[in-house]
């Protein structure tokens, strides 16, 4: 099949009502959770997985793809109207975004950033379309050893990229790691770190993982400081951005969507990066950096549309090395495996329906979130207003249902309320949970392609190192090790020496 | 100032280091040629047990990282009332779920949460509780999720 049908039948299969439909729900849900402060994509797509067991594979991927873009476009509106990330990929949007609604040009801000994300959402979809196809082919020759030296640079991302300390985020991944490897080995079939458990030897599951960390955390969290929302009273008057807004977005919207696009793919990306690395280059090229963080309509247009892109470009390890780049696709990948369908580059292979129908619905998708997002802007703040003593128990009975309905099985509901208070705990002590996450997600393959790698060379380690492809992914993540070892080293020494 | 808790989790990740560890090679460590069960979770278990030790040695004679703070939540400043008895009561309905029913316990789960969480009112607390119970549970069954009916027989 080529491109042009290809993309033809995916556009069937998004128009089929169904799909319409969970395309619609998934971006509509996206947007509310990307409103509310204290529940995040990764615990809405946790929380849904069990519902999608009843669907097939393409409609259940499409609701779950379009909560993940669809919440970072909600993520904006709390930013300007409250000064509160509703998305941690938002958090930059606050900056400019509130400053210009303080100065009354909230409708501006939030029309500029709903039209930033569609452009940058629109043109992720788009490259991804091209990309994909030609990564998976050259995918598909990799053996066990790339794949390994791959999860590798993945995970060193993941931790080189982790917002607070590195050390910390090594911790993380390696107990994500570790956790992976409780249930039925499956190479000698014995069972590993299961105690006699039924429920362990099938190992721990992502959604209990998932719900527990990102669900019930969140919520102790936020129990013990709630959050605190005093939407900014301003009329919201014209939407749609005047000349002069256009003619100064025009640049940071193109170089956002540049920007994010390729931020998006690597790991431990996604929206964050994308948007603060967007700002940071509008602020540094601009002929009136005085006017950033004053209300600068170029630190919203950048960042959000940059934060778009991203979420795009987050698809393309997933879809065609069967990598996630974040927590979020990482529980998206969990979501696909369910469904019987293995994310990388058999997929576009196997089920090219799911690939190409996912794709078309992100176009449909994006034109959703447009529609929605502009004149439900009254619903969005009417939404933002719902106290969180009214959405904590909610949250915490989806959390159970979601749980409990996965195997019927009441000992996922323990495991999920085990890893809710670790995931608390170690929030207090500022560690990140995407790393844990990736970790476990990642570990599967991790561990099959260095088993697989070490039968292939008969033991010998250098099979890592003499292969053109693994050894340039084990030199980066060197790289990265040895240049933050050397970083904190020369602190340390002027520290001393002072 | 450094705080003693801050050495908490590093501990943590020690003793899980070794326990792992342990465990592996009960498993089986094999060799690189034939690789046993254990071989992976000890390898694991060898670097979280390097890098718990390098926290600690941060902790003793590291600098601060920057980017390490902490949000400025302190660990010792926990509402531990409120977190004990919401975690408590997720593994009472876990254990009570079969027994109990899904429809009455989940209703009394409802009930203390939204009183825990801040609702005043018993009026709509007892309101909340319903509606919620009512609209979840269509929902859910509608999507094809069975739930436990419990002594009660709902």
């Amino acid at each position: 099949m080529d491109w042009f049908s290809s993309i033809l039948s995916g556009f069937q299969i998004a128009f089929q009502p169904a799909n319409f439909l969970y395309c619609f729900l998934g971006v509509f849900l996206g947007t509310l959770i990307g409103v509310l402060p204290g529940i995040g994509p990764g615990g809405t797509i946790a929380i849904l997985l069990p519902i999608t067991f009843g669907i097939s594979p393409v409609s259940a991927i499409i609701l779950l793809a379009g909560v993940y873009y669809g919440a970072m476009y909600g993520g904006s509106t709390t930013s300007i109207l409250v000064n509160i990330p509703g998305e941690a990929s938002s958090v930059v949007t606050c900056l400019d975004g509130y400053q210009m609604a303080r100065n009354g040009r909230a409708g501006p801000a939030l029309g500029i950033s709903a039209f930033g994300s569609f452009i940058g959402g629109t043109f992720s979809v788009v490259v991804l379309m091209f990309l994909v196809q030609p990564l998976a082919n050259a995918a598909l020759k990799f053996g066990p050893p790339e794949y390994f030296s791959l999860t590798c640079l993945g995970l060193t991302l993941i931790t080189y990229l982790a917002r607070r300390s590195m050390v910390k985020a090594i911790a993380m991944a390696l107990f994500g790691l570790i956790l992976s490897t409780v249930g039925i080995d499956l190479i000698s079939g014995e069972a590993r770190f299961a105690f006699g458990s039924p429920t362990l030897l099938d190992g721990v599951g992502i959604v209990p993982l998932a719900m527990g960390f990102f669900g019930i955390s969140e919520v102790l969290t936020n129990l013990e400081s709630p959050i605190e929302r005093i939407i900014f009273k301003t009329r919201i008057g014209n939407l749609l951005p005047d000349k002069e807004d256009w003619k100064r977005s025009t640049g940071p919207v193109i170089r956002g969507s540049l920007i994010g696009f390729p931020l998006g793919v690597l790991p431990g990306g996604g929206g964050v990066i994308a948007s603060f690395v967007s700002y940071a280059v509008e602020k540094r090229i601009s002929k009136r950096p005085e006017e950033f963080g004053k209300g600068a309509i170029e630190g919203v247009a950048g960042p959000e549309t940059a934060n778009n892109a991203g979420a795009g470009g987050a698809f393309i390890p997933l879809f065609a090395l069967g990598i996630p780049p974040n927590v979020v696709l990482a529980i998206l990948a969990g979501g696909l495996i369910i469904h019987g369908v293995a994310p990388g580059p058999t997929m576009l292979r196997d089920h090219p329906q799911i690939f190409w129908g996912t794709v078309a619905s992100m176009y449909l998708g994006n034109i959703m979130l447009l529609v929605l997002n502009l004149p439900l802007i009254s619903l969005w703040i009417k939404i933002l207003k719902v106290p969180y003593r009214i959405l904590m128990p909610l949250i915490i009975i989806f959390c159970l249902i979601g749980a409990y309905s996965i195997n019927n099985n009441i000992w996922d509901i323990v495991i999920m309320g085990i890893f809710g208070i670790i995931g608390y705990i170690l929030r207090k002590f500022d560690y990140e949970e995407a790393p844990l996450m990736l970790g476990f997600i990642l570990g599967p393959i991790f561990e099959t392609a260095f088993r697989q790698s070490l039968i292939i060379s008969n033991g010998q380690l250098s099979i890592f190192i003499i292969r053109p492809i693994s050894l340039l992914c084990i030199a980066v993540a060197a790289f990265l090790f040895i240049s933050t070892g050397f970083s904190y080293y020369r602190k340390s020494k002027i520290r001393m020496t002072q | 100032m450094k705080k003693k808790y801050e050495l908490a989790p590093a501990v943590f990740w020690g003793l899980l280091s070794i326990f792992v560890v342990l465990n592996a090679y009960k498993l089986g460590l094999g060799n690189f040629k034939n690789a046993g069960p254990g071989l992976m979770p000890f390898l694991l278990g060898i670097c979280l047990f390097l890098v718990s030790m390098l926290l600690i040695g941060k902790f003793f004679f590291g600098v601060k990282e920057e980017n390490g703070t902490p949000k400025g939540i302190s660990p010792m400043k926990m509402d531990l009332k409120k977190i004990s008895l919401v975690s408590l009561s997720l593994f009472a309905y876990a254990l009570l779920l079969k027994t109990i029913g899904f429809l009455s316990l989940t209703s009394l789960l409802l009930l203390f949460l939204f009183r825990i969480a801040g609702s005043r009112k018993w009026r709509v607390v007892v309101f909340a509780s319903v509606i919620t119970m009512v609209i979840t549970y269509f929902v859910f069954t509608s999507l094809g999720l069975r739930f436990p009916k419990g002594i009660f027989g709902y």
